[in-house]
């Protein structure tokens, strides 16, 4: 391979003179602040970021290092994180967050509103309150069609910025009293912002998230019991090329752990900037999730 | 902050570059332009220097390009049309063979070769420690080798 042979290559990428006037023009018009509307198939979903919760699910956190290995067949776990319980302590009421409130908006303003406490009800939107809403019903079930299950919503559903853009956002909720029951509550949800050198952070851990969902920073409560962040790197460890390395990892670890020679290993715990360090954080130690 | 003009003249050649070997298409990698300098428009930080805020751009279109890349089933573009007219043959051969290899190696042999980051530089942007960059640019360079060499057989 010949690095000066590579960058003459790529270099020789140029944006069009018409693609960069058409750009210009949609960020002039955009005012900064607004979302671009280029056709009515996108949206905007506000999340309240005060209510980011923090990382408390043993088993959270190994789905979200799950990839989906579609080319094998099926879903599988890889990574060397396993947050010890002690640590993370599964089933506890998230501390942060009293529910969810989403909010859909175009650039003519807000169409739909969602609040949710905890322990409520999850509510969907009648056809009547859809009109009522000032749209048609079609346009209404189209947000609907965003959440095709809703026993899946019941499990999780991410919060898209856009059609095509990342996810902004996603919460999952889980059951205290056992599943279907109506004893719902919200455990969490998420939100990524970018801090200063561009890494996303928030709160992690919806099943079967993969390793592109999660952001740079994850949320977690510290073994000095402060909230933080750890590296995505430092959970999952490096992400694999392929479904086969990802089973190839999953298999390693999973001998590691049956042969003893498994232990914990504690990282550091970073503020929002990913550079000061407030702590540190278990990873290991706790049982395997399949 | 720039305005959007001088965002644009000033860096979309180098998102737009990056986008492209991403996402193996023009139309996803204008979107991805476009994507990546609105949020510099609404979210950018106060940047310390310009260096600062070229890494806080190729970081935020990287995590852009993956985003799309996993939301959405593109259409990669004819390999012929990738590179502009008048080319040697042989740089179109290098962007192809790039363009063939995972995305977690184009990216780093991207901003080492291209872009000339420093491995401690590209461990920050990407969030992976730097005997990990190392290791996907030596795993890199030889999956570029091995296309090379497959292609003159």
């Amino acid at each position: 391979m010949n690095g000066k042979r590579l960058k003459k290559s790529v270099n020789s990428i140029e944006l069009s003179e018409r693609a960069k006037e058409r750009i210009i023009n949609i960020l002039e018009q955009s005012e900064y602040g607004e979302a671009v509307q280029r056709d009515a198939e996108e949206y905007v979903f506000e999340v309240e970021p005060a209510k980011t919760p923090i990382l408390h699910y043993a088993i959270t956190a190994i789905s979200a290092c799950a990839v989906l290995a579609v080319a094998a067949g099926g879903a599988y776990l890889w990574g060397r994180g396993i947050v010890s319980p002690d640590e993370s302590p599964a089933g506890q009421k998230a501390s942060v967050g009293e529910g969810i409130s989403l909010t859909r908006q175009e650039l003519g303003g807000a169409l739909a509103e969602y609040n949710q406490e905890h322990g409520t009800e999850l509510r969907f939107p009648t056809e009547e309150e859809c009109a009522e809403a000032g749209t048609n019903e079609n346009e209404c079930f189209e947000f609907l069609s965003l959440f095709p299950d809703k026993e899946a919503f019941l499990q999780y559903v991410d919060v898209l910025a856009e059609k095509g853009e990342a996810i902004i956002g996603s919460f999952h909720r889980t059951s205290l009293y056992g599943p279907g029951g109506n004893d719902t509550e919200v455990t969490g949800y998420h939100y990524y912002f970018y801090n200063a050198s561009g890494q996303t952070y928030g709160s992690s851990g919806v099943e079967g998230l993969r390793y592109s969902d999660v952001p740079d920073l994850i949320a977690v409560m510290t073994a000095e019991g402060a909230t933080g962040y750890i590296t995505k790197e430092d959970l999952c460890g490096d992400e694999p090329s392929s479904p086969e390395e990802a089973v190839e990892m999953m298999e390693e670890r999973k001998k590691a752990y049956e042969n003893g020679t498994y232990s914990p290993t504690v990282v550091n715990a970073y503020d929002t900037d990913g550079k000061t360090i407030v702590g540190s954080f278990v990873i290991g130690g706790g049982e395997i999730y399949e | 902050m720039k305005n959007a003009r001088a965002l644009v003249n000033t860096y979309g050649d180098m998102i737009y570059r990056i986008c492209l070997v991403a996402l193996k298409n023009h139309a996803d990698a204008e979107d991805a332009v476009q994507e990546v300098f609105l949020k510099y428009l609404t979210r950018a930080p106060d940047f310390d220097s310009v260096e600062h805020e070229k890494a806080w751009l190729i970081r935020v279109a990287v995590n852009q390009c993956r985003n799309m890349a996993r939301n959405n089933r593109l259409i990669p573009t004819d390999p012929e049309l990738l590179s502009p007219p008048g080319n040697m043959p042989e740089h179109n051969a290098d962007l192809e063979a790039l363009m063939q290899i995972p995305e977690k190696f184009k990216i780093v042999l991207t901003l080492r070769y291209v872009h000339g980051y420093r491995i401690k530089d590209i461990s920050g942007m990407i969030g992976i420690s730097p005997s990990a960059v190392k290791m996907r640019l030596t795993k890199g360079k030889k999956l570029l080798s091995d296309i090379y060499r497959k292609e003159r057989l």
